[in-house]
């Protein structure tokens, strides 16, 4: 026998033997008597809204809980085995126990947790470590702009903001990032940066060149003008004497914000290139599907387990990037997950997924076929979509969107009225209208699907006292874009449209707020503040059948919900941290919403489900 | 031209391209992490100087001399005591200094995952 026939037939014993041997995972959420317990501080005092998880050894699923307002926790049905339990919060310690599940058995274990001399500044998200810098002056107010306008894109703050460096090292670290930074040759490379030109379409003085000599673009800009300012800064709070963080701590989840079971899946970390995964729900196994000699071929990808100070699990290892995540993810018909690591979409039938790129592709979730469609004369950046009718498929790309139709291949570019204003992603709203986020000049475009005419839609300019002269001088100088963000972006970044309403939702990803516009009327209607999120960075939003709309917040380690009638938020907790979990989808059942969270900072996707009904407040 | 290319081929393998996926190789090392000092090092290696060393193209843009460290203390006249003084001391205007970062245990660790990397 061969080596690699053997390894392959080890493999697959192994991918056999996971079900059998691990615990199965439960699909409802429901309360149950197998394991229970009571959390409770130093003083005995019960603690509300601590996670307490429970991980059986070997498994890629772990399942958390919540405490109510009386410190109990009480887990969804599991099944027998032994299983690491955990309780955290933040500013406490992290208790461990063993438990073991036995058949009709009720385990208890009940956790006393004891505070921190300080706050550990690990466990906090991006968001509330953001919040908790030193605002005092205008100045640390507007840096804090900065910062998270031109760094957390590509740099959660909270997993920099753990070093700490003298202005020498902070100059070497801004040099190196000058020569890689985008300076935008694309539209056909990449993420659609337009060559040497502003947001808008003027171009920059051609004797303008970025740190290699290239032509340069809005990122090197705004880099080059906000670093004399931003290197003190940097040195002011993550310096070789640090800023002391201010001391008062968000509240732990209250009330609703409790009443949830989310249950993470490790994904696999070998995946072959271009592959589908889908993740069997019961046991966490995934299969990943691909083209081979233009044929799609699948395999079992067995469990391998992680590092354990690297899966966000423990909080105080704080924020960590590049874990094999995946970006975006979709769900099929019956709610199965799929994770494909860029940008996704669902057609309305649920049964094919889209993702883009230089041409359009899809997965056939009945026949798991991948298919190459026509190639496109722009390449796509964040969105895809289907119409209601499935005749025609639809990407967003550098300069507006792409149409094809799905039956003959043939392909349609739309442009927007303003030229480089980077459309990002896109939707199909129910009149089978094309909505675009154009994230460098806080509009909506929408394209007739009827007349192919595209307009325009203004959000309101976003304004703050502590925004300068020189910041509007470099704005209206330079431009802003998508990774790197003049100051007053509101930053409409993913979009999300109510298929069976009126409205189209966009989180603002400089300002944490979902915009909201009306479809019928192709206006804007009203920004609405999501509860602590001015660090949080809101990104996808996702109508559910409710019209509750939900998204995710990238820095700040949680799962929002609006309820677009009320204007109520409510900010469900994940349970690891430096998720940087940015898309989500839905699956509507009739006992209401389960959302799924991919987390692109830690390899994993999330299975949220609500112990209350979700389409009421 | 090139570099624009291989810098976005990192962007463009994190937010666009799913068929640009499989460059898992990017964290493949040359000995697996077992005992918990080199699981912590691993980790602080991970979110600290992955970020550069690292074999992807967007780093040879940066035009200095960054290694993935694999093997590092196979290579010859490497010594543990030059390791600790690199990452405390840095390179100036190449490598940030890491002696306000990093704890004396911190760097135990680190060295301990660098040892079987």
């Amino acid at each position: 026998m061969s080596r690699s026939r053997a390894l392959f037939l080890a493999l697959a014993l192994v991918a056999l033997a996971l079900p059998a041997t691990l615990p199965a995972i439960s699909t409802s959420p429901a309360p149950s008597k197998e394991l229970t317990g009571t959390v409770r501080d130093a003083a005995g005092k019960p603690m509300e809204g601590v996670a307490v998880s429970a991980e059986a050894e070997g498994s890629p699923v772990r399942i958390s809980v919540w405490t109510n307002q009386d410190g109990l926790y009480a887990f969804p049905a599991i099944d027998a085995g032994r299983y690491e339990v955990s309780a955290q919060a933040v500013g406490f310690d992290r208790p461990v126990a063993q438990a073991t599940i036995a058949p009709g058995q009720a385990a208890r274990q009940d956790f006393t947790l004891k505070p921190l001399p300080e706050i550990l500044p690990q466990q906090l998200s991006t968001a509330e470590w953001l919040d908790r810098l030193p605002d005092e002056t205008s100045q640390d107010r507007r840096m804090k702009m900065v910062v998270l306008n031109n760094c957390s894109n590509c740099h959660l703050p909270a997993n920099w903001l753990e070093k700490r460096f003298d202005a020498e090292s902070w100059e070497t670290m801004f040099d190196n990032m000058l020569k890689i930074a985008p300076d935008g040759s694309v539209p056909d490379d990449g993420a659609g940066d337009p060559v040497g030109r502003r947001a808008g379409g003027s171009p920059f003085p051609e004797d303008l060149k970025d740190a290699l000599g290239g032509p340069t673009g809005i990122h090197t800009e705004l880099m080059r003008f906000y670093r004399k300012d931003l290197i003190p800064y940097l040195v002011k709070v993550a310096g070789p004497t640090p800023a002391p963080l201010k001391p008062q701590a968000w509240p732990r989840p209250k009330g609703l914000e409790t009443q949830i079971v989310v249950t993470e899946y490790t994904l696999p970390t070998e995946r072959p290139q271009g592959s589908v995964g889908v993740v069997d729900q019961r046991t966490g196994k995934s299969t990943l599907y691909f083209l081979r000699d233009g044929k799609t071929v699948s395999q079992e990808a067995p469990y391998t387990p992680r590092n354990t100070y690297r899966t966000g699990a423990d909080w105080s290892w704080g924020t960590r990037e590049n874990e094999s995540g995946t970006h975006d993810m979709a769900l099929d018909f019956e709610g199965t997950p799929y994770f494909i690591g860029g940008s996704v979409s669902m057609n309305p039938a649920r049964d094919r997924i889209w993702f883009g790129g230089r041409q359009f592709t899809s997965f056939d979730v009945r026949t798991k076929t991948i298919r190459v469609h026509s190639r496109v004369p722009t390449v796509m950046s964040h969105g895809t979509g289907e119409d209601s009718t499935g005749t025609w498929a639809w990407g967003s790309t550098g300069l507006g969107a792409v149409r094809m139709n799905i039956r003959t291949g043939e392909v349609t570019e739309f442009k927007t009225p303003t030229a480089d204003s980077r459309p990002y992603d896109m939707d199909v709203d129910r009149f089978d209208n094309v909505w675009l986020s154009q994230i460098a000049i806080d509009k909506m475009a929408v394209v007739d699907n009827k007349t192919g005419d595209v307009t325009e839609i203004a959000m309101p300019k976003f304004e703050s006292p502590d925004i300068r002269p020189e910041d509007i001088e470099i704005y209206n100088k330079v431009g802003s874009w998508d990774h790197n963000s003049a100051l007053g972006q509101h930053g409409p970044r993913r979009l999300g449209a109510d298929r069976t309403g009126d409205y189209v939702y966009a989180g603002t990803y400089w300002t944490g707020k979902i915009a909201q516009f009306d479809a019928r009327t192709k206006t804007f209607v009203k920004l609405h503040d999501v509860p602590n999120g001015r660090w949080g960075q809101p990104y996808k939003p996702f109508p559910d059948r409710s019209h509750m709309v939900w998204f995710g917040m990238s820095a700040d380690d949680k799962l929002g919900k609006l309820n677009p009638t009320t204007g109520q938020m409510t900010m469900y907790p994940l349970p690891s941290r430096g998720t940087n979990s940015r898309h989500l989808a839905v699956h509507d059942t009739p006992e209401g919403p389960v959302v799924w969270v991919p987390y692109t900072g830690v390899g994993k996707i999330a299975r949220v489900q609500f112990r209350h009904d979700t389409s009421r407040n | 031209m090139g570099r624009h290319i291989a810098g976005l081929a990192v962007l463009a393998s994190v937010f666009m391209l799913p068929l640009s996926l499989g460059a898992q190789s990017r964290y493949a090392t040359a000995g697996k992490a077992q005992t918990d000092a080199e699981l912590r090092g691993e980790t602080f290696f991970n979110k600290t100087c992955f970020l550069c060393h690292n074999p992807t193209g967007q780093t040879k843009e940066v035009g200095v001399a960054v290694t993935d460290l694999v093997g590092l203390f196979k290579r010859p006249g490497v010594t543990e005591e030059y390791v600790r003084m690199r990452i405390q001391e840095g390179i100036p205007r190449r490598m940030p200094a890491y002696k306000y970062t990093f704890k004396p245990e911190q760097l135990d660790r680190i060295i301990a995952y660098l040892r079987i990397r």
